[in-house]
């Protein structure tokens, strides 16, 4: 110590005294650095400045070197403080953006953002360390306080239940430090949306214990009735469309029904109403003749009902379609073979590419369809020439194709039937365009497609239906 | 002896004129409009006092009845006998029909159907009546396919034809109910055992097989008929 004091001189020394002062000032609290940098310059009294071993002070410039030493150290303390606050608060406002860009982004991904209202919950409990609830609205507002319109999430008592709802229906907060029911015990945010809110939650003991994360709070709830405000808006949306093609297919359909089912009705009417009333007078071919136009018009009455009932099952919302896997080959030869029971044996042709890959489908559908296709092509298809029935693969789809001859018709005439359905107009609408629309719709519905594509004087659908990988069979004996 | 149908049907219309083709046919016809009216008259008349032997030779079913459930009444049918239960149903009640073919129904028609169609059905059903898998056929022949269970033995227009075991016990399983509709379930079932009753896909490739093996032209298969979204059917050998 004496050697110290010899070798370096007071005022020197003393430059020691402010640098632990400054140190100690990096770590320590503002009152402790005080007490610290107290006790320093006591303990500099003490050991170095004359007398020594006491606190008394000879000389007076001495006791001017101790009191600026003091003055330093408060100020470097204070500042250091100061510091350290701007650097803690500057972290806590960057942890809070981050914490609210983290959450706008779980929203904006979430397919329904009511799945996170506990997360919000569990955020809010994070930030207060205090017991939170939130309720949220399942659709648009209620007129009255009906617990079915409302989510809740947490435990909730009546009386909370019913500030909840006040803080819904006016879009303000209450509580403590709000300046509205300051009385209350507990804090309640409204979820803002940009027009109106769609929920509230709750910060409990508020009162007791302030609580002075509020705005950040705000934020993340507001967030959170952007995102629910959204999604209403989505719900309703999508609601109106399907309204609307609901109301459009419903339109085509009874266009198509009062024009279609009219002709085969008049015909099954007075052949059945001739044979009731005229049958003595009838030879027996003759009688034979208009039993058969009733067969052959009721069946096509049954062709155009089940084609008009799938179509409508078809457009209904959210139909999905039972699915298995099933072989081309199989559905062109249940049809081909239902078929020739009606229709001129020697016109029809397949053309089917052997060991072809099975697809997932309704086989009743993929039938429906080939049925009509084929119909289709006897009506339109110049007479004495093939139709042809094709299926072949390539690496994406299988194709089942129907061509055939055409006479004075312009091939490109069959791409306007599909579009009453498409357009919502239904001028067009005639039994064809159901057919082609719903054999548009039974491909689309299997993820594949139907297309026209006309040559030389000829006309060919084709229907591409998308392969997938191929199921396993876990047997030796296959393909043998 | 006169073959007694009961028919349950609730439409009248269809109900008479299935009565007048049943009655032309040389068939007896007793209606009932209800799944309960059908319970009763098959619960009274069970057996007939004089000759014991079961009233009804078949029963026409038709599934959009009002007031219920059609596996009921088949199990009430199939409690005591075997008697041939086919199936009428609308493209609504496809569901429940495929449901009652599992169950052990005979055969379908779906609406609209001919009366043809239906009678070919009523002479099927009425052939393999009592019974539903009869071991004993072994033999069939139909357009230059002859098929000999006994002796394991297929041609085709004289040729021998080989088949895998399973493609063999595929065959024999249709074989058996000639004539009449198999569903999925009950081949999958049947060839390959109960865990696979969900492989149709087994199916498709082994009938696939078969046709290649037996058919002319396997993409027109005069033999070994599709039901689509219900099973397979191989021709009745009489038809």
């Amino acid at each position: 110590m004496w050697l110290l004091s010899a070798q370096l001189g007071l005022s020197n020394l003393g430059l020691i005294l402010v640098l632990t002062s400054a140190i100690a000032a990096i770590w320590l609290s503002v009152r402790i650095t005080l007490v610290v940098s107290l006790i320093a310059l006591m303990a500099f009294n003490w050991s170095f400045v004359p007398p020594l071993r006491t606190f008394t002070i000879d000389f007076h410039q001495d006791a001017l070197l101790l009191l600026a030493m003091l003055v330093v150290n408060i100020i470097i303390a204070s500042l250091m403080a100061s510091l350290r606050e701007k650097s803690r608060q500057s972290q806590a406002h960057a942890d809070a953006v981050e914490a609210l860009r983290s959450w706008s982004d779980r929203l904006r991904d979430a397919e329904d953002p009511h799945d996170l209202l506990p997360t919000l919950q569990a955020l809010l409990m994070e930030l207060s360390s205090r017991e939170c609830a939130l309720f949220a609205l399942q659709s648009g507002l209620p007129s009255k306080d009906l617990a079915s319109a409302i989510a809740e999430h947490g435990v909730i008592a009546k009386e909370q239940r019913d500030a909840l709802w006040h803080c819904l229906r006016s879009g303000q907060s209450l509580g403590p430090a709000t300046g509205r029911y300051e009385e209350l015990n507990d804090l309640y945010l409204p979820l803002r949306g940009r027009s109106i809110p769609y929920g509230a939650a709750m910060i409990g003991n508020v009162l007791v214990q302030p609580f002075s994360q509020s705005i950040q709070a705000q934020a993340l709830c507001d967030q959170m009735g952007i995102a629910l405000e959204r999604h209403h808006l989505l719900c309703q949306e999508r609601e109106a469309r399907d309204q609307a093609q609901a109301q459009s297919v419903r339109n085509t359909l009874l266009a198509a029904i009062s024009h279609d089912y009219r002709t085969p009705l008049a015909t099954i009417m007075s052949a059945a109403s001739l044979l009731e009333q005229q049958d003595e007078r009838m030879s027996h071919a003759q009688r034979r003749q208009l039993a058969k136009s009733i067969v052959d018009e009721a069946d096509r009455l049954r062709r155009l009902t089940n084609n008009i009932l799938q179509l409508a099952r078809l457009d209904a919302v959210g139909t999905q379609i039972s699915a298995d896997w099933e072989s081309a080959e199989e559905i062109i030869g249940s049809v081909v073979h239902r078929m020739r029971a009606h229709i001129d044996f020697p016109r029809l042709k397949t053309n089917v590419q052997s060991g072809l890959p099975l697809i997932r489908g309704d086989s009743l559908l993929l039938s429906q369809l080939l049925e009509n296709l084929i119909d289709n092509a006897f009506k339109y298809s110049a007479p004495h020439y093939p139709i042809e029935v094709s299926a072949f693969a390539d690496q994406h789809f299988l194709t089942i194709a129907v061509s055939n001859k055409i006479e004075g018709m312009d091939a490109s005439k069959f791409e306007q039937f599909f579009l009453p359905f498409q357009r919502g107009d239904h001028q067009h609408a005639e039994g064809v365009g159901i057919g082609l629309a719903l054999c548009r719709a039974i491909a689309r519905a299997h993820g594949g497609d139907l297309l026209v594509k006309d040559g030389d004087a000829s006309v060919r659908f084709e229907c591409l239906l998308p392969l997938g990988s191929q199921p396993e069979i876990n047997s030796e004996e296959i393909l043998s | 002896m006169t073959l007694r149908v009961l028919l349950v049907e609730d439409d009248r219309e269809l109900r008479a004129t299935l009565r007048e083709a049943l009655l032309l046919e040389g068939y007896q016809a007793v209606t009932a409009v209800s799944l309960a009216e059908a319970n009763t008259i098959f619960g009274q008349t069970q057996l007939d006092s004089n000759t014991r032997a079961p009233m009804f030779d078949l029963v026409l079913l038709d599934l959009g009845l009002p007031d219920g459930d059609g596996e009921e009444f088949l199990s009430t049918v199939r409690r005591r006998h075997s008697t041939p239960v086919i199936v009428i149903s609308a493209r609504d009640t496809d569901r429940q029909k495929i449901g009652l073919l599992d169950a052990g129904a005979d055969d379908y028609l779906v609406k609209p159907f001919s009366v043809g169609e239906m009678l070919a059905r009523i002479r099927v059903a009425l052939r393999h009546k009592g019974n539903p898998l009869r071991a004993s056929v072994t033999h069939y022949e139909k357009a230059g396919v002859h098929i000999d269970l006994a002796d394991h033995r297929v041609s085709r227009d004289g040729q021998s034809i080989h088949l895998t075991p399973t493609e063999f016990n595929l065959l024999a399983r249709l074989v058996r109910s000639a004539g009449q509709v198999v569903t999925h379930r009950q081949l999958l079932a049947d060839v390959w055992g109960q865990e696979f009753i969900e492989h149709t896909h087994y199916l498709r490739l082994y009938m696939g097989q078969l046709r290649a093996k037996l058919e002319a032209t396997p993409a027109e298969p005069q033999l070994l008929l599709t039901e689509p979204g219900i099973g397979y059917r191989l021709l009745d050998a009489d038809a």
